[in-house]
Formats: structure tokens, sequence, C-alpha cells
């Protein structure tokens, strides 16, 4: 069965960037431009994995994150947070929301590639 | 008795008249028949001035032409200790003379004898018992009927007593002129009386006076300067009113400095001090010293001189200047001290408690860290005071920020300097937000690049991928791809340029061995050194090289300054790695190469964010920062890196450490001398800053 992943970012471009890498694979990809629009997405979609931005207008990644990690239906989707903040501390306040992965851009798609697969595959 | 001894004395004298009788009385012995007549024609009244002349106090004595004695009395036996048998038929001057007589006495004496002429004088005799006594000698000659010298008689007053006070009067007197000759001090004494003026032989010195001179009340007067001159005649005419007021005279003291000229027109100063004697009929003498100041009021004068010249000095000073003595209390501060303090400037008055004055200000809110505070603050401060040793810095109600250096001095006194550092503050503080803002400016731009960095670089990677084969496009993909990659090393070091302030809070400092870190980039960089055929030579065997490293951020640096060196080294050389453990002076690493190396003038410079060598500045694809990152790290490490050319070719880089901290103190004041060399660097900047404005 074809993994669904979730992507939660506000640019255009990036999005794009992420649907082309992941369907070259065979990744079935859906998109939210704002935290708001992702959360009721993973709700009614129930995603295999999420790759949520940090920094977005209105809800911003991080809440999003808590929120994921609060609601027992979404916390057990594995999450890998996207952010242009690469500081230490940044990754620590990424990863303190419960996600699996922190990734900072700019990043190699075959880099995303791999740790998508490797979050989807079906030991996880 | 003093009546009955001056009645017999007088009457001594008086019978110096009766010489004559007396010599016929009792010289005249061998004449038996003679005196026998004579005995019976003598008087009663005769009989009686023989037995004075016998018992009279002063000694008698009757010689012969022959000057041998003939008779003596009996205060001449007692004077003496001679018994007149014993005296009888002897010279007097072998009998009784002492060596002590002037010899001119003595010749003159023997002169008037020889000559049967009377002589008067002193002369200095011995007693049989060996008393030394002086004589007033009256001799007479004596004659007979026929007018021929038939002996003399002789008057002796012993007169020890009153020559000796006279050679004590004369010891006295030597004694005081002796002295006020060392001490330059003249006397001198004015008779109301006579209007006569009396000096001492010093006077007549200091007047350059012939001591015969006679001066007179005007010629004192003469010899004073003008205004001298007018304070005396000022003195006299108050004395003079004094005294016509019936003011008690025991107020009459003088004590004048006063401006004199010499009788050869030398000008000199004296301190002139005079009183005034009394009798029980009233004032009779003014009695006064002169003493020769003029050297002391020369001192006096350089002294002042000197002082003036240091006053004028600490005035001039742009820093406040003050003195405390050893109880504190205030000697001496400048204007700009007072400016400083001006809440509390009325209270900064000579003579006033430290403490006082820093309460006073401390009360009125000068200080704004004693706020509320009062008592607290003024003990704190009076300690920092009392150790003088410290530099403190204290800000002021009038917003101005002073440093304070407190210095206490071998005997006690306390130095302190106020410099005012307020620009420099405010300089500092303006600076360190401008570089605060600066850093945050960079990291929101790194932050915005990175966003469209991922578009370039992520399209440009799936692209180069898909267009494999095509080769027109998989090369513009490429080059895409290389040059988001350039431009996201440059995002990166701008971002650790404002991210690594140069101060050790920035890093992770672990004991770490630095060669061994090395070797680690060395090997990671072994392929691309063996692109261009070059040897990275480490020493055989690997040194230990203990220090305190951010592992992550010193390969950073290694690995800069490794990739230049393989940058710009010519094909097939060798890349010299070396270590040394300095001890105490920590640890070094240098990297060695064969290539174009740094002109002198740019030593420092390509440090500079964005410098690179003008030797390699060829495109190279190096960002401008690798360096510039690399010395912020060192330096927040407390180390430093270093470029210099060797003497044949290449560069040299050193890289120092300092040794690993043993101790907790060691780590702190290696902290200390981080965040130092942090602030030397910003001052630098800033000033580079002004220099560029």
């Amino acid at each position: 069965m074809t993994p669904t992943v979730l992507t939660i970012e506000d640019q255009d471009d990036i999005r794009r960037l992420i649907r082309m890498t992941l369907e070259f694979k065979g990744f079935r990809v859906l998109e939210a431009e704002n935290g708001t629009h992702g959360l009721a997405m993973a709700r009614s979609e129930k995603p295999d994995l999420i790759l949520l931005d940090v920094m977005m207008p209105g809800i911003d990644g991080l809440e999003v994150g808590r929120t994921l990690a609060a609601d027992s239906a979404l916390s057990r989707i594995p999450t890998v947070m996207l952010s242009a903040l690469g500081a230490g501390t940044d990754v620590d306040a990424g990863m303190a929301t419960g996600v699996r992965a922190y990734l900072i851009k700019p990043f190699s798609p075959w880099e995303l590639l791999d740790l998508v697969t490797e979050l989807t595959a079906p030991a996880h | 008795m003093m009546d009955w001894h001056d009645l017999l004395h007088g009457a001594g004298l008086a019978l110096c008249g009766l010489s004559l009788l007396l010599a016929v009385l009792l010289c005249w012995g061998p004449s038996r028949t003679l005196l026998t007549r004579l005995a019976q024609r003598m008087t009663p009244e005769y009989i009686h001035l023989a037995q004075m002349a016998r018992r009279t106090t002063d000694a008698i004595v009757v010689t012969n032409a022959a000057r041998r004695i003939t008779w003596v009395n009996e205060a001449f036996e007692r004077l003496t200790g001679y018994g007149a048998a014993e005296a009888k038929g002897q010279s007097p001057g072998r009998l009784l003379q002492f060596d002590g007589t002037d010899p001119l006495t003595v010749k003159r004496m023997r002169l008037a004898l020889d000559a049967g002429e009377p002589f008067n004088g002193e002369v200095l005799n011995r007693s049989k018992h060996g008393r030394i006594y002086w004589l007033e000698l009256k001799i007479n000659p004596l004659f007979d009927e026929q007018g021929h010298l038939s002996g003399f008689m002789a008057l002796q007053y012993d007169i020890t007593e009153r020559k000796q006070a006279e050679a004590a009067l004369r010891g006295s007197e030597a004694l005081l002129d002796k002295t006020g000759r060392i001490g330059g001090v003249g006397g001198w004494a004015y008779d109301l009386a006579t209007h006569r003026m009396h000096w001492s032989n010093q006077t007549y010195r200091l007047m350059e006076r012939d001591p015969n001179w006679q001066p007179t009340l005007e010629d004192c007067l003469a010899h004073c300067l003008p205004e001298s001159r007018q304070t005396i005649e000022a003195a006299i005419a108050e004395a003079l009113a004094d005294a016509q007021a019936h003011v008690q005279p025991e107020r009459f003291s003088w004590d004048f400095e006063l401006c004199l000229y010499s009788a050869t027109g030398r000008v000199f100063w004296v301190r002139a001090t005079a009183e005034l004697e009394f009798s029980d009929s009233g004032p009779v003498r003014v009695v006064g010293a002169l003493q020769d100041i003029t050297a002391r009021r020369e001192l006096k004068a350089e002294l002042r001189r000197h002082i003036d010249l240091l006053r004028g000095a600490i005035d001039t000073i742009d820093e406040a200047f003050v003195l405390y003595d050893p109880d504190d209390r205030l000697v001496f501060c400048n204007d700009k001290y007072r400016d400083l303090y001006d809440t509390s400037r009325d209270a900064i008055v000579p003579g006033a408690r430290f403490e006082d004055i820093i309460r006073t200000g401390a009360e009125r809110g000068q200080y704004p860290a004693a706020i509320g505070r009062v008592d607290e603050w003024v003990a704190g401060r009076l300690a920092a005071h009392r150790e003088a040793n410290r530099t403190l810095v204290q800000r002021l109600d009038n917003g101005r920020v002073l440093r304070i250096v407190e210095r206490c001095m071998p005997d006690g006194h306390r130095v302190g300097f106020r410099v005012d550092i307020t620009d420099l503050v405010r300089a500092t503080d303006a600076a360190e937000r401008a570089d605060c803002a600066k850093s945050e400016f960079i990291a929101t731009i790194s932050h915005e690049l990175r966003t469209p960095l991922q578009s370039i670089i992520g399209f440009s990677d799936l692209g180069r991928h898909f267009a494999r084969g095509q080769v027109p496009f998989e090369e513009m993909f490429e080059d895409i791809h290389q040059g988001g990659q350039r431009m996201l090393r440059l995002v990166n070091g701008l971002l650790d340029v404002s991210k690594i302030d140069g101060t050790q809070g920035s890093l992770a400092l672990k004991r770490g061995d630095v060669a061994r870190l090395a070797a680690e980039v060395a090997h990671e960089l072994g392929p691309l050194a063996a692109q261009r055929r070059l040897t990275l030579a480490l020493p055989e065997p690997l040194p230990v090289l203990w220090a305190d490293v951010d592992a992550f951020r010193l390969q950073q640096v290694i690995r800069n300054v490794l990739a230049n060196a393989i940058r710009f080294a010519p094909e097939g050389s060798t890349i010299e790695i070396q270590g040394h453990d300095l001890d105490r002076a920590g640890v070094t690493l240098t990297v060695r190469d064969h290539g174009p190396g740094i002109p002198e003038s740019e030593i420092e410079t390509i440090f500079e964010a964005f410098v690179q060598s003008s030797r390699t500045r060829d495109g190279s694809g190096g960002t401008g920062l690798g360096l510039t990152i690399s010395r912020k790290i060192m330096q927040a490490h407390g180390g430093s890196i270093e470029a210099s050319c060797p003497a044949h070719s290449g560069t040299l880089i050193t890289l120092s450490l300092p040794p690993a901290a043993a101790t907790g103190e060691a780590r702190a004041a290696k902290s200390l001398r981080a965040v130092r060399l942090a602030l030397e660097q910003a001052a630098s900047q800033s000033t580079t800053e002004h220099a560029d404005a």
C-alpha cells in the first residue's frame, strides 16, 4: 500500500519540491498551506507521515506539533519538522514537541526521501 | 659686715697718703735709736694708725730698695699663707708671682720699680698653700729724708672673685657671640633714656658695619627698605599710641619680617623681634633680635613655586584629582573634582572627612547606586577607599560615569583620580547595541535566505538527476546547484560570524587532544589534497596536545586553514602540520604551505570579514568569512590564530590555545582573558567603524 505523506508548509515552491521528490518514489502526497488546515487534514486523512514547517503564519509548526502529540488519535503518526532555524536551541525546541526528526533547510531531496522511506517502512 | 669691710677698704686706700710715715715707722728697723726716739714722740693717735695698718683687711707689704720684704701685715699673712718671719728677706715676685700674669704687666711693673716709680696693675699670685688668686696691686716707692729710694710699699687687694665674674661674663659673651654667629641671630638694645643703640657683634656682621661704629635709631631705620621702614614706623606709632592710652605694656612685643640693606648694599631678610624692658619707674629699654632668614625665605619661596607649579599642573589636567591625609581628611582637590561632584560641591572643602563628603552626596542622591541604601553604600564605598588599590566605576546623578583610581602613599595619604569615561561607556554601549543589532540582522537574513535556497538547491538537485544524460540541462542544473551550495556556505558563514561572538560562553569546551582533532581533519581532506597531488605531512609520532576545546568548532578552524592551504599550495608540494606542547604557555598547531604567501601588509586584514589576500583573490570559491570565523573561534577558546610569512615562501598559520585548565579558578581566569580579548576586539572594531565613518 502506498504510504501517504501530509506536507504542512506555507511556501508553494517548497510544497512543490517535496511533492515532486516524494511522488518520484511513489508516495501519495497531501498538502496543507497552513497549520489549521494541516491539523484538519491530519484528523480527516490519517496520513502515514507528516512533514511540518515551523515558521508559518497563524498557528506555527511548534504549536501544530504539540497539538498532534496531545491528540491520541494523531500522536502515533511520525512527524518530521522542517525549518530554516538550525541552531541547537531551535532543534531542541522542535524535538521537544514530540516530533521524530528535525530537518534543517535547505535539505537535500535525497536526504528527505531516505528519511521518509525509513519512517514509513513497515517496521515503523 | 659689708659696710665695715668697705670702710676698711676705703680707709686702706686713704692710708696710701700715709705711706711715707709708715715707711719711716716700719722700714727703718736697723736704726733703733731713731725708732726709740720716734716712739717716744709717738702720740697715741699714731699708735692707733699703726695698729690699723697692721690689722686692715687689705694686704700690705713693704720692701727695701733691693725689693726684699721687710714688713707684712696680718692680712698679707692670711692671703699668702706666709708668716711675717717666712716672708722677710724674700723677693715678693719670686715668692708669690704666678705664671698666668700678663707678661706685659710684669714687664711694666719691672720697668716702673727699676725707675723708682709707682705701679698699678693686676697680677696673678700663688699662696703658700697653692691657691691661685688675682690681686690688684698698688706699689708706691718710699724715699728717705734725703729723697733717696728707700723701698716700696705695696697694697694688695684680692680681686679673684671679680676676675672670675669678668671671665665668666666674657665667656658668656663669647658664647652669645658665637651662637649668634652660628644661628645668624644678632642682638640689639635701645636705651629709652639715653637714646643709645647697642648692637651685638653679629648685628654688626649682618649690617656689615665696623664694630666701632655707633648707630643711631635713624641709622637703623636707614638700613630698612622703604616697605620695611613703613612697617617699623607704623609699629612705633602704635606703641606710642598704646603708651598714651595706657594699654598694658606687656602687650608690647614685635615680630616682623623685614627687608634690610647692609652697609655694602646687600639686600637681605631678617626676622626682627623685640620686647620692652621695665624698671620700677617704667619702660627703660627695647631689646630685640635679628635673625637672617634670607635663605629660609628663598627656600620657602622655592617650595611655594614648586607647590604652585604642581597645583597648576593638577588643575590643568583633564582628570579630577583629590588628596586625602592619613586621617582621611581632604587636603586638596582640583576644580574638575568639584565640577564632577557638583551635587555635594559645598561639602568638598579642605579638612572635610571623606566619609562626610560621600555621605552628603549619597543623601542628596548624587550616586544612583546609593538611593534607598545610603548607609550600606557609604560603608562599601569607604571600605574600597580604605583599601585604596581598586579601580571602581561610579555612575553619578548627572549621567556621568567615572573610573575611580585610588592609591595609598607610603605615608598614609590617599591619592584619587576620577577619569570621566562617560563618552567611552556610551560608545561601548552603542557599539554593543550595534553589534547585537548586526548579529540579529545577519541571523534573520540568513534564515530568510535559507528558504529560497531550499528551492534552488532542492530543484537543481532533482533537475540534475532527471536531466542525466541530457548534456546542456544536466550542466545547467549542476551550475545552479553549485551556485546554491556556494550561497549556502556564505549564509552559514554569516550565521557563524554572528553566532560566535568571541566569548567563551558561545562554545562548549571539553578537554581534547588538539593533534588528534587535526589528524582527523587531515584525513577527511585527504582526497581533496590528493586531487592536487599534495602531501599533508603530520608529525610522526603524533604528539598529545591537551587543551579545553569545542571539538566541532576547533575542527572547523583546522578545516578552514587546511582547505586554504590545499587550495593555494602549488601542485605536488607538501603541507606541513606541526604540534607543540608549550607547557604553561599552552599548545600550538601550525600549518605551513609553500603557496604564494601573504604580503606583509595584509597579514592582519585577511582576518577581516570578506577580505581575501590579493594573491589568492581568484574566485577560488572562498566566502571570505573563513578566517574571520576562525579568529572568533580561537578567541572564544582564549587562544589566537596568527598568519606569518616564513623567510622563503608560503604561509605559516599558527593556532595557539591556552593550557587545559586544571581548576575552576584557572578556567575563570581564562574566561576573563577571553572576555578581555573580546572587549579589545570590540574596541578595535568600534575604532575601525569610527575611522570608516
